[in-house]
């Protein structure tokens, strides 16, 4: 059981080991985040290194007005922003990376293929969204935040959060209008 | 019927769980209805699963991980301190405090009362001096203690505050504006009671200081030379507009002030005028609570309500029902119970269904006298314990009498006549206004043939 309090105090004190806790916690997720404000792998890696840095270095500083891990998802989401604003790199497709099957649908090479079809194109279309609203996809579908957790971590009313979320979903439903039929 | 174009923009959160309770239950009910909204949360759904399995089989390789663990510095880490908070910024921010606080002060001055911040002070001046003297201006004008310490006795000079005479002097010298002293020409006879709304910080100041309003200390009509109207007190000498335009600075006069409506209402009371407010508004313990129940029968819950409130001694008001355009119907009650009865009230009402919201005003505080009810009810003993009715409400009362007396099997309802007045000479508890809306559970409507297939 991951308790928060405890970590947080024993990283102040300079527990090593505690902050192994929270890389358990929060690798994997920060890791596909900036995959995907990234674009490339190494570049990924770079960019979760400067976050769990930056988590590290400002910690002492989270004086406990939101959970832990809206204040973490805060922190990386402007790391992610800072390397967008720095490099302005288009988002580069990483299919190789992400579009694997799992290895429940093997038997059935019809549904993979058709999987991997809607994999691709439901990744083509993330990418055609605005930055505003494939990060406000990224917090809530991909990292499962609540629609308060996303609000407090970009800083935005709950309602834009909604709203956001509703509008990106209307683009997606355009974009990938054919494919979702065929596959429902 | 709800607007497709209206329902869709809430289908992705009405899928992320993300509604509210009363707008969840109306999406449902219009996707119960209407295919294509169907289809379209079947497609949301489907893209939702489509991004969360996008990113599942993405994993950080293990050399990520060494690699972090190997950037982290030695030190523990130190929360940091912000340079806004300390150094350069520190005085900054004092002085900016220092600003704000100075601003405040002079704002709040400027709209504090002059003329009942200085009418104690000022009218002790007036009323013990001649009019035309009261009306020159500052600069033609002795200093006022050493005048008021040759006309007043000793012991009333202490009733002044001591910083009134300055700040009145200060008023005049920071606006140029004389005293309002002839603007308020208020009864002079001191209440019994502090007035509710006379916000001068000097009467406040002195209250609390002393436990005695400045207002109980004022010159007593026993004076000599001065004035007074039927035993009420000194007279304050108006001033006429032709000679209130011809002192410095008048064009900056404060405009005349007007008393709050509680302080209006006491003076009404002393002066034994009448005013249109219901006596149950007046009554200070009279609390209101709003409850917003959703219930799956409308018209079943609202027969309950009825008759809890009945069971609870409530006196039931007017009871509206609406429809709004989706076909939803409402309800509303409004009743006065007793504020004893009030919590057990509750109690039954918040368990015909589901609270929706709760907007509760202000809770009846604890039973405390009245000034006006206990004026009143000093008023009802002198008349012999009778209360005088007017002709309608005491053929109302027989009417209601008589037809109490020929239903057989219905509960006894106190009248709103008498339950007021109960309230007002504290014989009864306060009462408590109760505001009971009952929203009927949208049910799913008969889908269309074909739609649910």
């Amino acid at each position: 059981m991951f308790d928060e309090q405890r970590v947080l105090r024993r990283i102040r004190e300079g527990d090593k080991r505690a902050f192994e806790e929270l890389l358990d916690q929060y690798e994997a997720r920060l890791y596909r985040m900036a995959l995907r404000y990234t674009g490339s792998v190494p570049d990924a890696e770079d960019l979760t290194q400067e976050i769990f840095l930056g988590i590290y270095r400002s910690i002492g500083n989270f004086r406990g007005a939101s959970r832990l891990s809206t204040w973490i998802y805060r922190v990386a989401v402007n790391h992610c922003l800072e390397h967008r604003r720095k490099k302005r790199l288009d988002a580069v497709p990483h299919n190789e990376e992400i579009d694997m099957p799992s290895a429940d649908w093997r038997d059935d090479p019809v549904q993979v293929a058709t999987r991997q079809e809607l994999a691709t194109q439901v990744e083509t279309a993330l990418e055609r969204l605005s930055p505003l609203h494939r990060d406000v996809i990224l917090l809530h579908e991909m990292q499962g935040l609540t629609y308060q957790e996303c609000a407090a971590v970009l800083n935005v009313p709950v309602g834009t959060v909604k709203s956001r979320l509703s509008n990106a979903f209307v683009r997606l439903r355009e974009l990938l209008g054919g494919y979702i039929c065929e596959g429902s | 019927m709800r607007s497709c174009e209206a329902v869709r923009a809430e289908l992705k959160a009405y899928c992320d769980g993300e509604l509210g309770f009363l707008t969840r239950a109306r999406v449902r009910r219009h996707l119960a209805r209407c295919a294509p909204c169907q289809t379209e949360v079947q497609a949301l759904r489907r893209i939702g699963e489509e991004l969360r399995h996008l990113d599942q089989l993405v994993v950080p390789s293990p050399e990520l991980r060494a690699r972090i663990l190997q950037s982290l510095p030695d030190e523990p880490p130190v929360p940091a301190r912000t340079p806004s908070r300390s150094g350069l910024f520190a005085g900054w921010t004092l002085a900016g405090a220092s600003a704000v606080a100075a601003l405040l002060v002079v704002i709040l001055y400027r709209m504090n009362p002059p003329g009942t911040t200085m009418q104690t002070a000022e009218r002790a001046t007036v009323t013990t001096q001649a009019p035309a003297l009261a009306e020159k201006s500052v600069t033609e004008r002795p200093p006022e203690r050493p005048r008021m310490a040759k006309v007043l006795p000793e012991e009333q000079q202490t009733m002044l505050h001591p910083k009134a005479a300055p700040a009145e002097k200060r008023t005049e010298a920071t606006t140029g504006v004389p005293p309002v002293k002839s603007q308020v020409n208020l009864p002079r006879r001191p209440p019994s009671f502090p007035l509710p709304s006379a916000g001068s910080g000097a009467e406040q100041f002195h209250s609390m200081a002393g436990g005695q309003t400045l207002a109980d200390k004022r010159p007593q009509p026993t004076e000599p030379n001065v004035p007074t109207v039927l035993g009420r007190g000194p007279v304050s000498p108006v001033a006429k507009p032709e000679d209130k335009a011809g002192q410095p600075g008048f064009p900056g006069t404060p405009p005349l002030q007007v008393p709050g409506t509680g302080e209006r209402r006491d003076l009404l009371a002393l002066s034994g005028k009448k005013d249109n407010l219901d006596p149950v508004d007046k009554h200070p313990k009279l609390g209101e609570e709003t409850i917003q129940l959703v219930v799956d029968d409308l018209e079943a819950r609202l027969g309950e309500v009825e008759a809890i409130a009945k069971a609870e001694d409530a006196f039931v008001g007017r009871t509206q029902k609406s429809t709004d355009t989706d076909g939803n119907i409402a309800a509303s009650v409004v009743m006065l119970v007793p504020a004893e009865h009030a919590p057990e009230l509750k109690k039954k009402l918040l368990a015909l269904g589901m609270e929706e919201v709760k907007a509760k005003r202000f809770a009846p505080a604890a039973p405390q006298e009245s000034p006006i009810a206990i004026r009143r009810a000093q008023a009802t003993e002198k008349r012999g314990g009778s209360r005088r009715r007017s002709t309608d409400s005491a053929a109302r009362s027989e009417l209601e009498d008589r037809q109490d007396a020929t239903a057989p099997a219905r509960e006894y309802v106190p009248a709103p006549e008498r339950l007021r007045a109960d309230a007002i000479t504290q014989q009864r508890p306060p009462l408590v206004r109760f505001v009971v809306r009952l929203q009927q559970y949208p049910r799913p409507a008969p889908s269309p043939a074909g739609t649910q297939k």
